[in-house]
């Protein structure tokens, strides 16, 4: 194998600077302690061998270690392969990549072995017609790729495969006969967490390179209606040798782990499940109620309903930011940012805020400014950044009765949102921290209630964004809350997530073909 | 947020119209799976869906859910993630993955309180026909989200 090579010339030149350093170290010290602090012999001798000796030591302890490396090289590339191999671990990139110079050196002996044997056996390969005929790979490859406990598969340029061993057969339940010499397509149906499957991995490559090698991770594919397998993917790619396959794959098969981590679910993902399923019921019930009673029910007892429902609407938006927030600390928050109508983002949460607003005798006063181009937005997640900037200034609003909540174009050319209360305001002693998480102003700490995570989670949401926010405030006058959005057309390529089909809600999504399809 | 996604889809679809070669039956009620396995929450969807004119069975089980989603009969089926015997989203590759021939007639909308995982985010989005957090919305919420699909 190429790595034990590249590891022995590694290892000799290594061996030879641990025997030199402290010879040169020994003279250096020696020559150092007798000319220039004219020390004594005797002295000098012993103050040159002891720093020879520790520089041994420590060339020793490394010598040992990059020694052992190819060892421990060979152990995990056992490990990787070995078939027994269990545990939920995640997908570890390193083996990933360990996975791929296996494969690519693999693929490399295979090649080699397929041209350089002499021709026994000649078939037509493939039906196909404008390619020339084609000499089925040879016994000796078989032999020796069926010696290899993992599935390996070879594709010719029209992705027809050439070349699979038995363990593929096993693999995906398929005699060889149905599986050598059709489209891969056909034996199997892959399906690919990335974006770029094995197919637009092709057609990118062979415009592109002569060699290439790609690996995926959880990779998908069914073997029949009831059963399915997930495995890492290692994809070869090699044009114009002489053999006929151009692509050369190996599976590793993962799918008691990654089934095992499908199963798993983050405590805080349950957690929120927990509290998310007596909230449906809850806000469910009240809607059931409010409904069929509401014409019948006295106004005291119609507030304490409305008072109820907004009540459940704000522990939901709550639950949500619990969820967002643990996904801040894990650097998970993943947004996809797409060209929105900010002023359909603004009219739907500030809507699903009035009844809140309503119960706390607060008005909402929302201007759009006209002409506002779209945004580039994670429409869920900016209507959790209104959501809470309204609902702190609903909070802290005090005996005042309106929040202003107004959208424009700033000088800069962003879009920027601004929430305006005349409430408590914010001492100034505070402003620092804010957006800190569990901050909350001291003076409220006793009037309203409240954890300090909105803030936190806006500014994350926001800043992830590429926006800003900020605040103004005066104690006893009220505070500003202002953030800016990117317009669509001024954010790259790569931020933009492609149209997909898929219209967006603030709480779901809905194909957009999806109407009468059948 | 039923109403944002009416904006939207009037949007982008201004050429929605009924097409005449499938016309609409309105003849029959559309028939709705729920996939349920919290009995407060399939009654409440349940009556809400059956008062707008829909016909609604009710299963709490995931072998049971399969089973009765494979044979095709419903216009839509509501799936819940969390669900005895089997989740959803095997259920999902079940009755929608490439594999499944022919393809399953009926529309599937992942209901749920579980947020979207994001390493299978894309597989659930090309096989779903919708996907909704269940305490976002509210039985009358769900129906409009429904009308929109059939």
């Amino acid at each position: 194998m190429d790595f034990i090579s590249k590891y022995r010339r590694q290892l000799a030149l290594r061996s030879f600077l641990a025997v030199i350093t402290p010879v040169i170290v020994l003279a250096v010290f020696w020559f150092l302690c007798s000319e220039i602090f004219s020390f004594e012999i005797l002295f000098t001798l012993i103050i040159s061998l002891s720093a020879g000796i520790a520089v041994a030591i420590i060339s020793a302890n490394v010598l040992t270690i990059k020694a052992s490396e190819p060892l421990e090289k060979l152990q995990e590339i056992i490990m990787f392969t070995a078939h027994s191999e269990r545990g939920g671990a995640a997908p570890d990139t390193a083996k990933l990549k360990l996975a791929r110079d296996l494969v690519e050196s693999l693929s490399r002996e295979i090649y080699n072995l397929g041209s350089s044997s002499p021709t026994t056996i000649a078939a037509p390969a493939t039906t196909s017609v404008n390619q020339p005929q084609q000499v089925t790979e040879q016994p000796a490859t078989q032999i020796v790729i069926d010696a290899i406990p993992m599935p390996i598969i070879g594709m010719d340029t029209n992705q027809n495969v050439t070349v699979a061993n038995k363990a593929v057969a096993d693999y995906i339940n398929k005699p060889l006969s149905e599986i050598i010499g059709k489209s891969l397509y056909d034996s199997v149906h892959l399906s690919f967490r990335s974006e770029e499957g094995l197919e637009e991995w092709l057609n990118k490559v062979k415009k592109s390179s002569v060699t290439s090698t790609r690996a995926w991770n959880r990779v998908r594919h069914a073997v029949s209606q009831d059963e399915w397998k997930q495995f890492d993917m290692v994809a070869n790619f090699s044009s114009g040798n002489s053999t006929g396959t151009e692509t050369m794959m190996a599976i590793f098969d993962r799918t008691e782990q990654y089934g095992a981590d499908d199963n798993e679910i983050s405590f805080v993902a349950l957690a929120v499940h927990e509290l998310r399923t007596p909230l449906t019921i809850m806000r469910g019930y009240i809607e059931v109620f409010s409904d069929e009673l509401g014409s019948s029910l006295s106004p005291e007892l119609k507030d304490f309903m409305h008072k109820m429902q907004a009540s459940a609407e704000q522990l939901t938006a709550f639950v949500s930011n619990i969820l967002n927030v643990a996904r801040v600390e894990e650097n998970q928050l993943e947004l996809k940012l797409r060209s929105e109508n900010i002023s359909d983002i603004m009219q739907t949460a500030i809507s699903d805020l009035e009844l809140r607003a309503r119960v706390h005798g607060k008005h909402i006063d929302l201007k759009i400014d006209e002409n506002l181009p779209p945004v580039a937005a994670d429409r869920i997640s900016v209507h959790e950044v209104i959501n809470n900037l309204v609902d702190n200034a609903i909070k802290y609003s005090d005996k005042a009765d309106k929040v202003d909540v107004h959208a424009y174009m700033n000088n800069d050319g962003l879009v920027e949102i601004s929430v305006r209360d005349y409430g408590i305001g914010i001492p100034t002693s505070v402003m620092g921290d804010l957006f800190q998480k569990f901050h909350r102003s001291h003076k409220s700490r006793i009037q309203v209630g409240g954890t300090g995570l909105g803030l936190y989670l806006s500014k994350a949401i926001v800043n992830a964004h590429g926006g800003n926010i900020w605040v103004r405030s005066k104690e006893g006058e009220g505070s500003e809350f202002n953030f800016t959005l990117i317009p669509f057309d001024q954010i790259s390529a790569e931020q933009a997530e492609g149209e997909d089909g898929i219209i967006r809600g603030a709480h779901g999504w809905i194909k957009n073909h999806s109407l009468y399809r059948n | 947020m039923d109403q944002d996604l009416n904006q939207q889809s009037s949007q982008e679809q201004p050429k929605t119209q009924p097409d005449p070669s499938q016309p609409i039956q309105r003849s029959s009620p559309r028939k709705i799976l729920c996939i349920e396995d919290e009995r407060f929450i399939s009654d409440l969807y349940a009556r809400a869906l059956t008062n707008a004119g829909y016909d609604v069975s009710i299963v709490n089980d995931g072998e049971l859910g399969l089973h009765q989603a494979s044979s095709g009969e419903f216009d839509i089926i509501l799936l819940d993630i969390m669900l005895p015997t089997m989740n959803g989203v095997d259920m999902l590759y079940k009755l929608r993955g490439e594999h499944v021939q022919p393809p399953l007639r009926s529309k599937v909308i992942i209901t749920t309180n579980l947020d979207q995982k994001e390493d299978v985010r894309k597989e659930v989005e090309k096989m779903a026909d919708g996907y909704l957090i269940k305490a976002e919305i509210t039985p009358k919420e769900l129906v409009s989200y429904i009308q929109q699909v059939a």
